[in-house]
């Protein structure tokens, strides 16, 4: 990783004192490298996510797409390049301080695995909130007032197994949004789902992003699912360029 | 995150119930046979303890014990509070009956324990079992050897073993004075058979309890490897499921300390069932076990006791263990938000684990070329280390072998579903290792006990000489037996 830049000499106070990210890109990934082995991931991919932007990040599949959003998330670190949120390194932080964002300033949508199976619908929708230290009565209260939102009453109690493809990825959304994050990142939100759940599914979270203000970070290889967007880019062999909109 | 890892035990279906049932039970029988091993070295202590009155007037136990001077037979003044006293044995029917004759030398005579008083002339107390012996053999077959008169019988607190063969007869001094290897005591031995010394030391009386401490670890611990490996398993069962549930909460925001903490709810109620468990399986097997005549007579289910120290520290020490048993099997996880899924195939094991257990093999068959040594001690230190080599190398060199053997296997077929098998375990040995390695050391470890339980018998008939050795009166001159001697 390089961590040349003064910024990154002075640590996280002195990032977080004086921000050196522009103010109007809420996440940024500058020159990132990333490697699995043999195989190159990323290759000097630079991005910028204006706030309240819902950004569809295109390409191929292992063109590095899912790897470039979960770097943007502090899920992988990369062995170079810089990652900004909202004005602080993200990818030095520690994994207690990236788990903290994970759970209070950011929300996730993949495309399957993400409901814990032993807890309840409403209980998987309350977990960031749990998780903060948010007692089980209110938490509970505030996970119930996003099935109704999301078009899932009656489905409170069904454990993950007990649900459709669609109407787990709209409890996996309820989930992303309840703690009112300020970035929603979704990797393939429709990847196992039909077309009419597919749309379905997309109208909710675009809405949903769209009056809470939340910046969406879409990551996807289907036309149909990128058009639900502000903007969008395309990863190609690790590297990012601009397909609509304005610069990456 | 105790309640969220409560509500994720209970909430979890039946996978998550099977898997906590199956590792309670593995902690259980863990916790079962540690008790066992503790209670059955206090067992030891408590039978060598009542082996002590037997040393009276022996002059191998320490003076200070003794409380007394022993005076060989001769013309000695009586001493106020003394007895005279005469350990013999008698064998019946293969039997070995330890027979004492005692005679107040003067008012005041000590008297050995689980008995109210001594004898008088003419008089004798019997164990339960020898009473019963007597009673159901023809008199001219046992009955005869002893007086007439049965004052009573002699009490658990005299008797190494429930089923102990012990007489107690009643004598005049003058008549026992006369008889060789007859001694005057002014106290009654408390010094169990392994604190005596010297040539005067009765051979072969009580338990030689340094080997037991030796041994019954070494056992212990030899059954309780494969319920370890047991555990292991247990903790790998639905391995995939967990590790997903765990990225999922990772994924929604739980710092690693906080998946870790669920994870030890987890194994710490497992932990706690299986304490609970072990205990209720020691109290319930207590009798049965107390049977076994591991010392070579069985214990009173009393002796197999436990003090406060031995439960707290067995029940503490378990559940400390598991709690960082579970910190240690999610530290190899990689608890990232997206679970296994960059999972890289494991890096092969290195033939450098074959080592341990072909040294053990070698430690061994050096003693089958050159022959075992003499003394138990000896056996002891010569062959458990070879075992717990081999016990070890096992484990370590079991991934290692697999893997060799899925390539060869993998090399050779021409059917697909052996060649997918065969890659599948060459891939990842240890996982398939895992699966059979307690079948594998649960077979080592009974091979290894059938062999020496046989091999001790085979002995133990050769000493004793079968049945030409029956039916002998051992008188023992100076205060001195020894069962090696009914062979000769």
């Amino acid at each position: 990783m390089s961590d040349s830049t003064p910024a990154a000499a002075a640590g996280q106070a002195v990032s977080q004192a004086v921000p050196a990210s522009p103010p109007e890109k809420i996440v940024e990934a500058r020159r990132l490298v990333k490697s699995f082995g043999q195989t190159s991931a990323l290759r000097g991919a630079s991005l910028g996510v204006r706030p309240g932007e819902i950004l569809a990040v295109m390409g191929p599949s292992g063109s590095g797409k899912s790897t470039l959003l979960h770097c943007l998330a502090g899920i992988l670190t990369p062995e170079e390049g810089e990652v900004w949120f909202g004005g602080q390194r993200l990818d030095t932080l520690s994994d207690d301080r990236r788990s903290e964002l994970r759970r209070d300033r950011f929300g996730f949508v993949f495309q399957s695995g993400q409901l814990v199976p032993e807890l309840t619908a409403q209980e998987n929708v309350a977990l960031p909130l749990l998780l903060a230290g948010t007692r089980r009565g209110p938490a509970m209260t505030e996970a119930r007032k996003w099935f109704a939102t999301l078009g899932l009453d009656g489905l409170e109690q069904r454990r993950s197994g007990e649900l459709s493809g669609g109407q787990a990825q709209r409890v996996a959304l309820a989930r992303g949004l309840v703690a009112g994050p300020e970035v929603l990142f979704a990797d393939e939100p429709t990847g196992s789902l039909d077309s009419v759940s597919s749309e379905l599914v997309m109208n909710l979270l675009t809405a949903a992003a769209r009056e809470h203000g939340t910046t969406v970070v879409l990551v996807t290889h289907e036309a149909r699912i990128a058009a639900y967007a502000d903007r969008e880019v395309i990863v190609r062999d690790g590297t990012v360029s601009t397909l609509t909109g304005a610069q990456p | 995150m105790i309640p969220l890892g409560l509500r994720l035990v209970i909430s979890g279906g039946r996978e998550v119930v099977i898997r906590l049932i199956i590792l309670a039970a593995a902690v259980g029988l863990g916790v079962g046979l540690l008790l066992v091993t503790v209670s059955g070295i206090n067992a030891v202590n408590a039978q060598n303890d009542r082996y002590a009155w037997f040393l009276t007037g022996n002059p191998g136990v320490p003076a200070g014990h003794r409380g007394m001077a022993a005076h060989h037979t001769g013309p000695a003044a009586p001493a106020a509070g003394s007895l005279w006293w005469l350990l013999r044995n008698d064998v019946f029917d293969g039997q070995v009956i330890d027979r004492v004759d005692v005679a107040a030398a003067s008012p005041g005579a000590p008297v050995p324990p689980g008995i109210p008083k001594l004898p008088g002339p003419g008089e004798y107390y019997a164990s339960p079992t020898l009473a019963k012996l007597i009673q159901d053999t023809p008199r001219d077959e046992l009955g005869d050897r002893y007086p007439r008169r049965q004052a009573g019988t002699i009490g658990a607190a005299a008797l190494p073993s429930p089923n102990s063969l012990v007489v107690i007869v009643g004598d005049t001094a003058a008549q026992l004075s006369h008889l060789p290897g007859a001694v005057r005591a002014s106290a009654i031995s408390a010094t169990p058979p392994n604190g005596c010394t010297g040539d005067s030391c009765v051979l072969g009386l009580g338990i030689n309890a340094k080997a037991m401490d030796l041994v019954l670890p070494v056992v212990a611990l030899a059954m309780l490897f494969p319920v370890l490996i047991f555990i292991t398993t247990a903790t790998r069962l639905s391995a995939a499921r967990r590790e997903q549930r765990f990225a999922a909460m990772r994924l929604a925001g739980a710092a690693r300390r906080q998946v870790s903490m669920i994870a030890a709810v987890e194994s710490t109620l497992a932990a706690v069932l299986g304490v609970a468990a072990g205990f209720g399986l020691f109290f319930v097997l207590r009798v049965p076990i107390a049977a076994i005549p591991f010392t070579g007579a069985p214990f009173f289910p009393g002796d197999l006791s436990l003090s406060l120290p031995d439960i707290l520290i067995v029940a503490a020490g378990v559940l400390a263990a598991a709690a960082a048993a579970s910190r240690l099997a999610l530290r190899r996880v990689h608890l990232s938000p997206l679970g296994v899924t960059r999972k890289v195939t494991p890096r092969p094991p290195r033939a450098w684990r074959v080592l341990p257990l072909l040294a053990g093999l070698a430690e061994l068959g050096f003693f089958v070329v050159h022959g075992d040594p003499h003394s138990i001690t000896g056996q002891v230190q010569a062959f458990v280390p070879g075992c717990a080599l081999i016990l070890a190398g096992l484990v370590l060199a079991g991934p290692w072998l697999t893997m060799t053997g899925a390539r060869f296997m993998a090399n050779r077929t021409s059917r697909t579903a052996t060649l997918i098998a065969a890659r599948r375990l060459a891939d990842d040995p240890r996982a398939g290792f895992r699966a059979v390695s307690g079948l594998v050391l649960a077979l080592f470890v009974t091979t290894v006990a059938v062999v020496t339980i046989t091999t001790q018998d085979a002995k133990r008939s050769i000493q004793t000489g079968g049945p030409a050795a029956s039916n002998v009166l051992l008188a023992v001159n100076q205060g001195v037996f020894s069962r090696a001697a009914l062979s000769e």
